[in-house]
């Protein structure tokens, strides 16, 4: 075959001149000679990325309907392609073909629906474990209740009384420099009260235990459910529904509902507090300001829509752990979504709450 | 990989460094963990270019040792050297060199659940290399063919069989052409015909590329088919190391018993219930 054009390769073929190997045969390859060859007789080092240019430069030949043929090739080199078939490395696309628009959106979207979907079943199926399964000799497990209920609520305790504190304290402040204007700094006592007990204290509480026991939730059932222990518990009979979910619900309706009612004492002190000392106005007079402005049914839908958000942050980062795939990606992405979708539910129920409240009292 | 030398050339150099060519020692091993002595004054020495099986039940410490040989953990005591070079002593940088000269594939696969098959292999490639971007698809691909995987290329890990991780492991332990591979159950889980393939495939490895392999194992037919030389450790300490031949002609009888598969008297474990009866 004399002529073949043909490209003779240096002494050293590795993870340095590489580059340049494969730029060489891919240009000799450009000009479409129909056939070719390479001659790797000069080689005395190699490496297998020396050798992985080799085959992306067949690959590429291949691909072009060059006839690219090799020469000179040493044994250690013969040792090491009788370990792969040069056939079906070259026989691969160079790289995985490209998503369509219809399939990257329904990749987008179809996950978030099955999470919704998976949400609203574990909600429905935990509601009937916490109503009817009692009354069928499926007593709720108390024990466990108990000890997530201390998880929950004894460790985020701090936490709620700090941000209750400093906002009582805010609210108080944005109120006092409006009402002044008027005359009228008494209603400060009305802003603070009525604006956390109905709106900021259930929300806050359910925001904080949303990224402090809803994400861990989350995580420590995709833990288990990448460890096979939720599968070992339906294998010995225990429902993880009934064992690991029921109680984590429970627990997080109970510490947001006590947690949600620190919050609103905690808050309206430091409003009180601050209207006492910045504003002049005496604890006394606060205090019967704010019974004229709360009713006691502002206390118990208050207090039921602490329960509701409660046991929907509980259900949104157990539903998500339950349904981790793919190891500790899937433990992180269900992280994220338990405190993204949990906050998300809290503020649409919180809506509905507001909008069912209106439509009964007009 | 390192180009093949002529066998005249190695026994040449062979001879000149007759007592450095020990490419891994361990001196003095010893490490607690908790309050239990994992490994207690343990020596070894693999030389270079050999398969180096170190063997023993399950809680023998086989594992540990691994670690402190590819420097992920320090001993509490005793010093492990590769080329004679104290691990634990070197600086950062030297340790990242010498980390690159190795690989070393995990008893679970250790794949990263996020990447594809093949981005695991290549990503040793990718973060320690500049080569171009389809050189190192190639190589990833190569050593995936290697190991018998090139199908699953594009799989992530969690799709794969507990054998199809194993070798998915070795083919990213080999993405960077190591002189030492460490490799921890290679075939611990495995059916007889997929650990048999993994055994021919440590053992081409060794004899194409020179690669020297420290494998740990509890798999008799495995440890007794590829290994130059065995170490035995029986309770974080080395009861015996040699051949082949030479652990099987031991003497001692744990080792005898281990390599026979016989079962040792439980103590207390038993009929001793008689005690309790009434008469």
């Amino acid at each position: 075959m004399p002529d073949v054009p043909v490209i003779r390769l240096d002494a050293t073929l590795d993870r340095a001149t590489v580059g340049g190997t494969v730029a060489l045969i891919h240009e000799a390859i450009a000009g479409s000679p129909g056939s070719m060859v390479v001659d790797l007789g000069r080689v005395e080092r190699f490496d297998s990325a020396g050798l992985g240019g080799i085959v992306e430069g067949l690959r590429g030949a291949r691909e072009a309907g060059v006839d690219v043929r090799l020469r000179g090739l040493s044994q250690p080199m013969l040792d090491f392609f009788s370990l792969v078939s040069v056939e079906r490395l070259t026989a691969q696309p160079a790289a995985r073909e490209p998503v369509d628009l219809v399939r990257r959106v329904g990749g987008a979207v179809m996950p978030l629906l099955d999470a919704f979907a998976a949400i609203g079943s574990t909600g429905l199926r935990t509601l009937l474990a916490i109503t009817v399964g009692p009354m069928r000799g499926r007593p709720i497990r108390i024990d466990r209740t108990t000890l997530e209920l201390d998880h929950a609520a004894n460790g985020a305790l701090p936490i709620v009384a700090l941000i209750a504190f400093l906002l009582g304290l805010v609210l108080a402040m944005q109120a006092w420099v409006q009402l002044r204007v008027w005359g009228a700094e008494i209603y400060v006592a009305d802003m603070v009260g009525v604006s956390v007990l109905t709106e900021i204290g259930p929300l806050m509480t359910a925001i904080v235990l949303a990224a402090r026991s809803g994400s861990s939730n989350a995580a420590q059932l995709g833990a288990m459910v990448v460890g096979e222990e939720v599968d070992a518990l339906r294998q010995m009979g225990v429902d993880p529904l009934r064992f690991l979910v029921v109680p984590k619900v429970i627990a997080l309706g109970l510490a947001v509902l006590g947690l949600g009612i620190v919050f609103d004492v905690v808050a309206i002190c430091g409003g009180a507090l601050f209207a006492w000392g910045v504003a002049g106005i005496e604890p006394a007079a606060f205090r019967e300001q704010l019974q004229t402005a709360l009713r006691m049914s502002d206390f118990l839908v208050a207090s039921a829509k602490c329960v509701t958000f409660g046991l929907c942050v509980g259900v949104v980062g157990c539903a998500l752990g339950l349904r981790v795939e793919g190891g500790s990606e899937g433990v992180g992405r269900a992280t994220t979504n338990a405190v993204v979708l949990g906050i998300f539910l809290v503020i649409v129920v919180d809506t509905l709450f507001v909008t069912a409240q209106r439509m009964v009292l007009a | 990989m390192r180009p093949r030398i002529p066998q005249a050339a190695l026994d040449a150099l062979a001879a000149r460094r007759r007592d450095t060519d020990d490419v891994l020692r361990a001196l003095a091993i010893t490490t607690v963990l908790g309050d239990r002595e994992v490994l207690c004054g343990i020596d070894l020495a693999v030389r270079r270019g050999e398969v180096f099986v170190i063997m023993g039940p399950s809680g023998c410490g086989k594992t540990t040792i691994l670690r402190h040989l590819a420097g992920l953990q320090a001993p509490t005591a005793g010093t492990i050297s590769v080329d004679g070079r104290d691990v634990y002593a070197l600086h950062a940088d030297e340790l990242e060199a010498l980390r690159l000269r190795t690989g070393l594939a995990f008893q679970g696969g250790a794949l990263l659940g996020s990447l594809s098959v093949e981005e695991n292999v290549a990503l040793p490639l990718r973060e320690n290399t500049d080569l171009p971007d389809a050189v190192i698809r190639q190589v990833a691909r190569m050593k995936l063919d290697m190991v018998g995987l090139l199908h699953a290329k594009d799989l992530l890990p969690a799709r794969l069989s507990g054998g199809m991780r194993k070798r998915a492991a070795i083919a990213r332990a080999i993405a960077l052409d190591p002189e030492i591979v460490y490799l921890d159950e290679p075939s611990a889980g495995l059916d007889p015909i997929t650990a048999a393939g993994i055994d021919n495939l440590i053992l081409k490895l060794n004899d194409v590329f020179g690669i020297t392999m420290v494998v740990v194992t509890h798999d008799l037919p495995s440890a007794f088919g590829i290994a130059d030389r065995i170490a035995v450790f029986f309770d974080g300490k080395v009861a015996a190391v040699g051949t082949r031949d030479e652990i099987l002609g031991t003497a001692d009888p744990r080792i005898r018993d281990f390599v026979d598969r016989r079962l040792r008297e439980a103590d207390g474990a038993g009929a001793d219930v008689a005690r309790y009866f009434a008469i």
